[in-house]
């Protein structure tokens, strides 16, 4: 199974993306220096996606990532999470997404209600059960994957808990 | 018309007005609160009558009522409002013991008492048993508003999305002029990736609200994404409609770059694999050509202007001046 590397800073914005717009679908960006390395968020919307917010999120990003890499880093893939709780399937707007960012390599980070309830109530295991996401990935598959996720830093655990102190601090 | 005591003319509901009047309502409760000499029946009903979400201040004023010496109507109302806040503050015992006393004075039979009954099970998560209350009541009466909305909330909670349409379906063609519930239809239909349904049913939703900058911007933004010359026509026409009704609105100003752009694109891919010779309707109007590179210019200028001394500034520049010389 793929396995996809995220940065401290990508897994706390997308918890505190969700946590901040908790009635509403969110997307965002995922950016990384490979569809297996993500080093950052962006947050997009909380509406559905149209393509005049895609068109200029996109071009935002590209010129930020521009602006503040030496190059090494590139939009890798999108994250999301749906309105209704229990609703965990990626919508079909989504995937049409992923595929026209990277249709080999695309990942999709999906922010599910259970894992984000348990995140939230500091209940993620070591593996990583209970972070608040599930990710899937285009790579080396005609049909999307879900793949499993390790942190660039720190133990699963810890780094969740701080983001549950983050997402539930008063400001949130 | 911001102010609730002017009406445009003609028949339409205009959301602007009811945000006004839900506040001015507000502003009266607070008011009422603070006049000692106020009977709590009295503030029960205000807050009735213009349906505001108060569910702690209803508790505190209904409580101490539920055994006053109320006449029947009085008192039923009361303990409606009661339960229902109830139920919003997560009491559910007391929402059960207050539908008890309902019961002993209307019946089970009752109408009134059949919907509380289904409001409290769905409190519970007892979806199914609630269901049976509100199909029981569209076969008494099709057209039971109240039944229709609980039952499509039902639906979409139980992640029953073709259900859930067909029941907002059946609402909306008996009640086409809720805005809200084409609102509704069209996040269902965004969901699935119908963007031609959901331009439909904010189509709907501008004839009920023409001064609504978001619906015009959501217009816009949909038409863009289905595509096609006439359609981004029509999609800068809304992103134009939005700016003159709120002249900063920077989601419109982005809105009205990426129509104009796209336009330009479109006409400039067909002019090469045509070499420029279409004539009649799918020959590009010069003059339309020049309004949307002028229209283009002054969405970029504006956006360049609104992020002037912040810090995405430098950002916004590199991206539009890059888009201005297309």
């Amino acid at each position: 199974m793929t396995s996809v590397t995220f940065s401290k800073a990508a897994y706390t914005k997308m918890m505190l993306h969700a946590t901040t717009n908790t009635t509403t679908q969110i997307h965002g960006i995922l950016v990384g220096t490979s569809s297996s390395n993500i080093t950052d968020a962006i947050p997009v919307c909380h509406t559905p996606p149209t393509k005049p917010i895609l068109d200029m999120a996109l071009r935002l990003a590209q010129a930020y990532i521009a602006d503040n890499d030496s190059g090494s880093s590139q939009i890798v893939g999108w994250y999301t999470a749906n309105e209704r709780s229990n609703d965990d399937t990626p919508s079909p707007p989504t995937w049409k997404i992923v595929q026209n960012i990277d249709p080999d390599n695309g990942i999709l980070a999906i922010v599910t209600s259970n894992s984000f309830d348990s995140m939230l109530q500091k209940k993620c295991d070591q593996d990583g059960r209970g972070r608040g996401f599930e990710v899937f990935s285009m790579q080396d598959t005609e049909v999307p994957m879900s793949c499993s996720s390790v942190l660039v830093d720190g133990d699963w655990v810890e780094v969740a808990n701080k983001v549950a102190d983050a997402c539930l601090s008063e400001g949130a | 018309y911001t102010s609730r005591n002017q009406q445009p003319p003609g028949l339409y509901h205009n959301t602007y007005s009811t945000m006004a009047s839900t506040t001015a309502a507000k502003m009266d409760l607070q008011e009422m609160l603070k006049d000692s000499s106020k009977a709590p029946l009295a503030i029960l009903e205000h807050i009735d009558d213009h349906k505001l979400h108060e569910p702690a201040i209803v508790l505190k004023l209904g409580l101490p009522l539920r055994k006053s010496k109320l006449a029947p109507s009085q008192l039923l109302s009361v303990l409606e409002q009661i339960i229902i806040a109830a139920l919003h503050q997560k009491e559910i015992q007391l929402a059960g013991e207050t539908l008890s006393q309902v019961k002993a004075s209307t019946g089970s039979t009752s109408l009134r008492y059949r919907k509380l009954l289904a409001l409290c099970l769905e409190s519970a998560g007892e979806f199914e048993e609630a269901l049976v209350i509100y199909n029981d009541m569209l076969s008494e009466n099709k057209a039971n508003v109240h039944a229709l909305k609980r039952k499509y909330s039902i639906l979409r909670t139980q992640l029953k999305d073709i259900e859930a349409r067909e029941c907002l379906n059946d609402y909306l063609e008996q009640n086409g002029s809720d805005a809200q519930a084409w609102v509704e239809m069209a996040k269902t239909c965004l969901e699935q990736g119908d963007y031609k349904g959901a331009t439909f049913c904010y189509e709907e939703v501008v004839l009920c609200s023409p001064m609504d900058t978001d619906v015009h911007c959501s217009l816009g933004e949909l038409y863009v994404t289905i595509g096609g010359k006439e359609n981004y026509i029509l999609a800068r026409k809304h992103f134009a409609q939005c700016l003159e009704l709120e002249k900063g609105c920077i989601r419109a100003m982005f809105g009205l770059v990426s129509a104009t752009e796209c336009y330009l694109d479109l006409m400039a891919s067909d002019q090469s694999s045509s070499g420029g010779k279409k004539k009649g309707k799918d020959a590009w109007d010069e003059q339309d050509v020049e309004l949307v590179r002028d229209l283009k210019a002054y969405g970029v200028e504006n956006l360049i202007k609104s992020y002037t001394g912040t810090s995405m500034s430098g950002l916004m520049t590199t991206i539009l001046s890059s888009s201005g010389d297309q």
